[in-house]
């Protein structure tokens, strides 16, 4: 190791992380909420499903859905009928709008959103509202334990992107007034799935 | 932009003026620093946070060039491209060679302010290309024709119904209201949702560059920032070499510090980290990625005493909570870096001869010092600016000799009581006499809106002397 | 911070220019608190200006013989004490900083820094001063001045002080922010300075008290001549003149010991009680 290499392991080593406090999941819904994002709990994938749907009742439009083996296992169960699915990458990005993340982190209350084969990254910055599916397990402490994670799950052949959404897109610039919607989601979802 | 740093007092007068203005600064300066506030009384281990990003960047500064060489390396293993820019002409020389080779005629910005160090939007337009922000703030200004007064809201010098109006002056609104905040936001959404899909080229800035991977962290709460970056088929990068870090983890360590500092937020709305041009199985994103690296008097920054301010993460606290900043707002300080972070590196960017008067917008107060994340000592470089600027004689002559006379004088006790009387004396005269003090150099400024308070009838020292003399002549009788 | 004093330690008195040349009551107010506490006092006649304003003002190199100046002046007592919170920051912060390179100075300045104290602080920390209360209690703010706020941590000090002397101190809104004063910043930017002022004096005004104390006598000035030309009714008095008014007002006249009892009770001169506040000269225009 260099010098400069042995000097940054032994600054490395003094990182401070933020304490997150109480059950790892209850904080993440909690600040994923103060951030003016919304959150659901289910406790399996059936439970999934049936939330699913009834969002889907509710928005009435089409959904558009990423292109994840989970999710499409998720949707196939039986349940509840299901608006017209339409795969992202075919046609405009609006409207309700549904994918994955691999992880979560309780420290920020963020998502991990990356770019995968078949689903465009814009979904994620282009619809009206966004619906997250991840799995309770998948909510890691803090932001340290998602790099981690990263590493673990990619190796040094990290996404080209790794996102990190933690509400709607948002802006407090007329006014310092609190406004979402500004150019992505006008809504956040995160459903957690337990199980 | 046009520089009028050189015209301080006057914008200043202008700012201070202005009516609108006033309530508008008077909440953003107090407002913001509460949401800090906030943030940070939430996070036990702030602290701490500190501690580490500074020591961090300090690491980084240490190896600027070999973690540089890391980045580069990164970022071309992931079929991006490195360029280097020495001063603001090279850097927008890069990006037009870019956009012509690539045939670009559209493009749209992320918030960035290396962007406006260079005036980079000025050479794009110069050049025939059509030029769109697409930070709300910054969109608002460019609508404006106005520079940013904020590093972090580019606009917060505009009130609601200031923006309604402009709105109403650029936008055809046809039956669209403009009531509320939340319906100015829809217009807006609606106005830049076609030009985002129609261009050619994004360009954002990066709140950090990861020299083991060659990502780019890009902070937003619009996401913008990640339209810029995913939609058109060129994607421009442009930062200062000062933003490096050498791991994602160091990254995430200064956006925790970076979010609470600059609005009070646990965490943007959209952090994302970047790196190379779209893989073969993606359905979007840029078939191009160029990070170029701006020098911009960075290195020579780096090699002197004003090394620390290299570590600023243009967070915009130190604006926050600048009494001056506070009064005069943005604009008065004449470039892109307004309050005390801005008096600090307008001179080292653009020339000291240029922007004088911006150290001596400080009373030392020190709220910026305590703020700063990166702990940068920011009263100290304003007092060492002040100290270049007699050296080099752009002082004006009244005040550095007058200064060195007085601290002469004062090296010996006898003469520092001596001239204090004389002082006491004169003040008290000048007291009397308002139209003598108005043409006293020096003086003349405390006169401008302010009594000249009466001393009392004798110097301390001198009625303290005459009373010990006194004592030891009776000793002696 | 707890130090163990001495039973009777020997204290300088550092008077500050701005308290030399307009207000001597507050040298003779702090005099007369320091003895009540229990100190030796003295004011050595070598000492000059801190250098301030020549640090400040960009003439670094030539506030260093001044910081050598008074470090020799200063060193053989106790300890030091200031009625100002800037010139204390200036030997407490500034000066290890200015002579860290000078070659046998540093240390000097540092054991200066460590005995060098800003008046409230000293008589409340180190001393534990309890002042007397006072009858007939005026309605008092308190201006926190910058220096002392963030380079030394006086907020509580001066505020403890008051309280023990029965004063209740109105708090008024933005107590953290500056008032303008800033050394030569209100001469070279009076327009900012003076709007400046007009914000911490509408505060001052609100919390509805009639005394605005402090313990800079900088900034004091500063908002009284401003408060003489918008036509402000507020008086501004160093916190030092208020206790030790506060003593007089509640004792006998002639159990308050006398300014330089320790060195020749029986010839002193008496000291004239400290002036309610004082005069400004009307007449200049506002900016």
């Amino acid at each position: 190791m260099n010098a400069r290499d042995s000097a940054y392991a032994a600054l490395a080593a003094t990182r401070p992380r933020v304490h997150v406090p109480g059950n790892v999941v209850e904080h993440f819904i909690t600040r994923l909420r103060a951030q003016g994002g919304q959150c659901s709990r289910v406790d399996d994938e059936p439970g999934g499903r049936a939330w699913i749907a009834a969002l889907a009742r509710e928005d009435g439009s089409s959904m558009l859905t990423a292109k994840d083996a989970w999710l499409e296992r998720i949707l196939a169960l039986p349940g509840p009928a299901l608006p017209v699915l339409r795969a992202a990458g075919e046609g405009p990005v609006k409207g309700l709008a549904i994918t994955t993340a691999i992880a979560a982190v309780a420290e920020t209350g963020s998502l991990l959103l990356h770019p995968r084969a078949g689903t465009p990254m814009a979904l994620n910055f282009l619809c009206d509202r966004l619906v997250v599916l991840v799995r309770a397990a998948d909510v890691l402490p803090n932001l340290e334990d998602l790099w981690a994670r990263v590493r673990r799950e990619f190796g040094s052949d990290t996404p080209r992107a790794l996102s990190l959404v933690s509400g709607p897109s948002s802006s407090g610039d007329i006014g310092m007034q609190f406004a979402t919607g500004v150019h992505g989601p006008i809504e956040l979802h995160a459903l957690i799935v337990s199980g | 932009m046009q520089h009028t740093s050189e015209h301080f007092v006057q914008n200043s007068r202008i700012a201070l003026a202005d009516a609108q203005l006033k309530p508008v600064l008077g909440a953003v300066t107090t407002f913001l620093p509460a949401l800090r506030q906030k943030a940070i009384d939430q996070t036990p281990e702030f602290e701490a946070l500190r501690d580490y990003a500074v020591a961090m960047k300090d690491h980084v500064l240490d190896h600027l060039e070999t973690y540089l060489a890391d980045f580069e390396r990164a970022v071309q293993a992931r079929g991006g491209a490195v360029h280097h820019a020495a001063g603001a002409e090279d850097l927008n020389r890069i990006v037009l060679a870019l956009c012509a080779g690539a045939d670009v005629r559209k493009v749209i910005k992320g918030k960035s302010m290396v962007g406006e160090e260079t005036n980079l939007n000025d050479a794009l337009q110069g050049a025939g290309l059509e030029v769109l922000e697409t930070d709300l703030g910054e969109y608002i200004i460019q609508q404006a024709g106005e520079p940013p007064s904020h590093i972090i809201g580019p606009a917060l010098h505009k009130s609601k119904a200031q923006v309604a109006e402009l709105f109403r002056q650029k936008h055809d609104l046809g039956e669209r209201n403009l009531d509320d905040v939340p319906q100015m936001v829809r217009e807006a959404r609606q106005m830049l949702r076609e030009r985002f899909l129609s261009a050619d080229a994004g360009i954002t800035g990066a709140n950090a560059l990861v020299a083991e991977n060659g990502s780019i962290m890009l902070v937003t709460n619009e996401g913008n920032g990640d339209l810029c970056s995913i939609l058109p088929r060129l994607h421009i990068v442009i930062a200062g070499i000062e933003k490096l870090v050498p791991t994602v983890e160091d990254a995430s360590a200064l956006h925790r510090v970076l979010c609470r500092s600059a609005t009070g937020q646990i965490t943007s709305a959209y952090t994302t980290f970047y790196s190379g041009p779209r893989r073969a199985e993606e359905p979007d994103g840029p078939v191009a990625f160029h990070v170029i690296l701006l020098d911009n008097g960075r290195r020579a920054m780096r090699a002197g005493k004003y090394r620390s301010m290299l570590r600023c993460i243009r967070c915009g606290a130190c604006l926050n909570h600048c009494p001056v900043y506070r009064h005069v707002g943005g604009h008065a300080y004449g470039w892109v870096y307004p309050g005390p972070m801005g008096s600090v590196l307008t001179p080292l960017m653009t020339g000291l001869e240029r922007a004088v008067e911006l150290p001596n917008a400080c009373t030392a107060c020190g709220r910026c010092e305590e703020t700063c994340p990166m702990r940068i000592p920011l009263p100290e470089h304003l007092r060492q600016l002040r100290d270049d600027a007699a050296t080099a004689g752009i002082t004006p002559r009244a005040w550095r000799l007058g200064i060195g006379a007085a601290m002469t004088a004062f090296r010996w006790p006898w003469l520092y009581r001596a001239s204090s009387g004389l002082a006491r004396s004169a003040v008290a005269f000048l007291g009397r006499h308002p139209g003598v003090l108005r043409r006293v150099p020096v003086l003349r400024g405390w006169a401008q809106g302010r009594a000249l308070p009466a001393p009392q009838a004798e110097t301390f020292m001198g009625r303290w002397q005459r009373r010990q003399h006194g004592k030891s002549g009776e000793h002696r009788l | 911070m707890s130090t163990s004093a001495p039973a009777r330690p020997r204290v300088a008195l550092f008077v500050s220019c701005l308290v030399n040349v307009f207000r001597p009551t507050v040298a003779e107010a702090a005099i007369a608190l320091l003895e009540q506490a229990g100190c030796e006092v003295d004011v050595p006649p070598g000492q000059s200006c801190c250098g301030q304003p020549g640090y400040n003002a960009g003439a670094i190199a030539a506030a260093r013989p001044l910081a050598q100046n008074l470090i020799r002046c200063f060193e053989d007592y106790d300890y030091v004490v200031a009625p100002t919170g800037s010139c204390t920051g200036m030997i407490v912060e500034h000066y290890p900083r200015l002579l860290a390179q000078t070659p046998g100075w540093h240390e000097r300045a540092v054991a200066l820094a460590a005995r060098t104290f800003e008046l409230t602080h000293f008589l409340h920390t180190v001393m534990g001063f309890v002042p007397a209360p006072c009858k007939g209690t005026a309605s008092v703010s308190y201006h926190d001045s910058c220096a002392g706020l963030r380079e030394l941590g006086i907020r509580q000090q001066p505020r403890a002080l008051l309280a023990h002397a029965g004063v209740q101190v109105q708090e008024m809104q933005g107590t953290e922010i500056c008032c303008g004063f800033g050394g030569a910043f209100c001469a070279k930017l009076p327009a900012i300075s003076t709007a400046m002022a007009d914000e911490k004096l509408a505060n001052a005004v609100a919390s509805g008290a009639t005394t605005l104390a402090g313990g800079d006598l900088g900034c004091l000035l500063h908002l009284e001549g401003r408060a003489a030309v918008t036509g402000i009714s507020l008086e501004f008095r160093h916190v030092a003149e208020v206790l030790a008014d506060a003593h007089v007002a509640g004792h006998a006249r002639d159990t308050a010991p006398d300014v330089g009892a320790g060195h020749a009770r029986d010839t002193a001169a008496p000291v004239a009680p400290p002036q309610p506040s004082l005069n400004v000269h009307l007449g200049s225009e506002p900016g």
